[in-house]
């Protein structure tokens, strides 16, 4: 009885080392990632120049100016 | 919700070296240090294929997992950037990417190595964005200034594919489908033919 | 036969059928064909067809082969000699045939073809891209490629320093990349590179910062005589060559 209660103990203590532990030092928060700070791209204001045109703040239409961008590089698509 | 990939297109791939030139020159990289780079396997043999890699920012990044100070972080658009104030120099990192990515700028007595560097996707770090600290520390940050990284927008044969995954595997996958089947048809297959390397000429002296 | 298909045969002469029979615009050796389409019907060449009109005041007035004045082949030097020497080319006397004939069996020192090319990291003589850290940082040293099979005979290994000599008398020191990009009696050098001669870097001649970040020895040192009497351009592509290990 006491040599099953020591493998299934045991047993227990071993399953707790496959389990999956969180990595990160604190959850992600917005702006904030994994409890470091960075500014989110969209958090800027578009450039006085070219042809970016984006809401500060607005994570759409950033979005949409790196879609356009992206597809820059679509060949078949650049010609048209 | 964009997810920020890279993909490079080794049938088109060229090995001009651009990329890696762009990369260096957009975040004035210094010397003996490589974000990006161009890998040739079976250089000179009919069927090379070239390929450039860089950071590819995974989904779940090793360098993240064992870096012992915590310096990664994976930003809302999937960039994994790190905090160069945070980061000992371990190498830890190094030895746990499968890319080659993180970069060390010097190498001196008892393993100095300097504080890693690696692709940031051109989107800075955790510095205020397209401030001259975030310049020094990073490079550029495109991403905040609505542009791409530097490498795949200048590529000149679009091999380098670099932005959203979903609008780069719907470019790659159209672009399959415009060649024909699978990647040879516009490959090296087509143009010199597959076979093997061609024999010495008769009468080649050495 | 287009010209007979088109039904101008018959407007060639005599003389120039029996040369022209099988041939065409290009390699007629008469020049027949060339006449009739452009004289009597106004077919105006461009392209490769331009090239190979026929040009009175060539030595060769239509483009035919002649072997380099070192060339790999005694037997292609009998078949297909080079320009007789010239008394004044522009005032100056240049020689064609002289050089060739003396040196028929430079093939039995110098057995390699060496030619000479461009990567796509440099420019030109290469002084302003090597100047360039980013650029210069993807090649930084003179090289040779070389097929393994010629290295072997050599006991050259990949990535080891070897002397190339050629028949003008110069060495150049260089790595050598063993590869079968080239084949085994060919090599090939970039010509991208300078600041080094024969061996020895010069760095101590350059003024104060002027000097490029990457030097290598330049492989116009060892390229040999060669003159195009056409172009007025010297000989500074190809040349023979012979590999040893430093």
């Amino acid at each position: 009885m006491r040599a099953a209660i020591l493998a299934v103990s045991l047993l227990a203590l071993g399953a707790t080392g496959c389990m999956e532990v969180e990595q990160t030092a604190s959850p992600q928060k917005s702006g904030k990632y994994q409890g470091k700070p960075d500014t989110r791209p969209w958090d800027n204001a578009p450039l006085a120049y070219g042809d970016a045109s984006w809401k500060q703040g607005d994570r759409t239409s950033w979005e949409n100016q790196i879609r356009t961008r992206n597809l820059a590089q679509h060949e078949y698509k650049r010609v048209q | 919700m964009a997810r920020m990939k890279f993909l490079c297109d080794a049938e088109r791939c060229i090995e001009c070296n651009g990329c890696v030139t762009a990369c260096k020159q957009e975040h004035e990289v210094p010397w003996g240090v490589n974000r990006r780079r161009v890998v040739t396997i079976n250089d000179g043999v009919p069927g090379e294929k070239s390929i450039s890699v860089a950071c590819m920012h995974c989904s779940d990044a090793p360098c993240m997992a064992v870096c012992p100070v915590d310096c990664f972080y994976r930003t809302e658009d999937g960039v994994v950037l790190h905090d160069k104030d945070l980061c000992i120099g371990c190498g830890y990192c190094f030895y746990a990417c499968p890319f080659g990515a993180p970069q060390f700028p010097q190498a001196g007595a008892f393993g100095l190595r300097g504080k890693m560097d690696k692709c940031t996707f051109c989107a800075g770090g955790p510095e205020k964005d397209r401030s001259e600290e975030e310049f020094k520390k990073y490079g550029r940050n495109r991403l905040s200034e609505g542009k791409l990284p530097a490498c795949a927008e200048m590529c000149s044969t679009k091999a380098l594919l670099g932005g959203d995954g979903d609008v780069v595997a719907d470019i790659y996958r159209e672009r399959v489908l415009k060649r024909g089947k699978g990647s040879e048809v516009w490959g090296w297959g087509t143009a010199y033919g597959q076979g093997k390397p061609a024999a010495a000429p008769a009468g080649a002296k050495s | 036969m287009l010209l007979k298909k088109l039904g101008w045969w018959d407007e060639l002469s005599e003389e120039e059928k029996k040369e022209a029979e099988g041939k065409n615009w290009k390699t007629d050796p008469s020049g027949g064909i060339i006449r009739v389409a452009m004289k009597n019907h106004g077919c105006h060449p461009f392209g490769n067809a331009k090239a190979r009109a026929v040009v009175w005041n060539f030595p060769d007035g239509v483009p035919q082969h002649r072997e380099p004045l070192f060339s790999p082949r005694p037997d292609m030097i009998e078949k297909y000699p080079t320009h007789d020497d010239v008394k004044t080319m522009w005032r100056l006397p240049t020689m064609f045939k002289s050089v060739q004939q003396k040196n028929k069996d430079v093939s039995k020192q110098f057995p390699l073809v060496l030619t000479s090319g461009r990567l796509v990291e440099y420019e030109g003589g290469g002084e302003e891209t090597r100047s360039n850290p980013w650029l210069a940082e993807l090649q930084q040293e003179n090289f040779i490629e070389i097929n393994p099979r010629a290295a072997n005979d050599r006991g050259v290994r990949n990535g080891e320093y070897v002397w190339v000599s050629t028949p003008s008398g110069a060495r150049i020191k260089v790595k050598a990349l063993v590869t079968e990009r080239v084949d085994s009696g060919t090599c090939f050098i970039p010509f991208h590179f300078s600041g080094w001669w024969q061996g020895q870097d010069m760095l101590a001649f350059y003024p104060e910062g002027a000097a490029p970040i990457v030097r290598g020895e330049a492989v116009n040192t060892a390229t040999t005589y060669g003159y195009d009497r056409v172009t007025m351009m010297q000989e500074t592509k190809t040349t023979l060559c012979q590999v040893a290990k430093a």
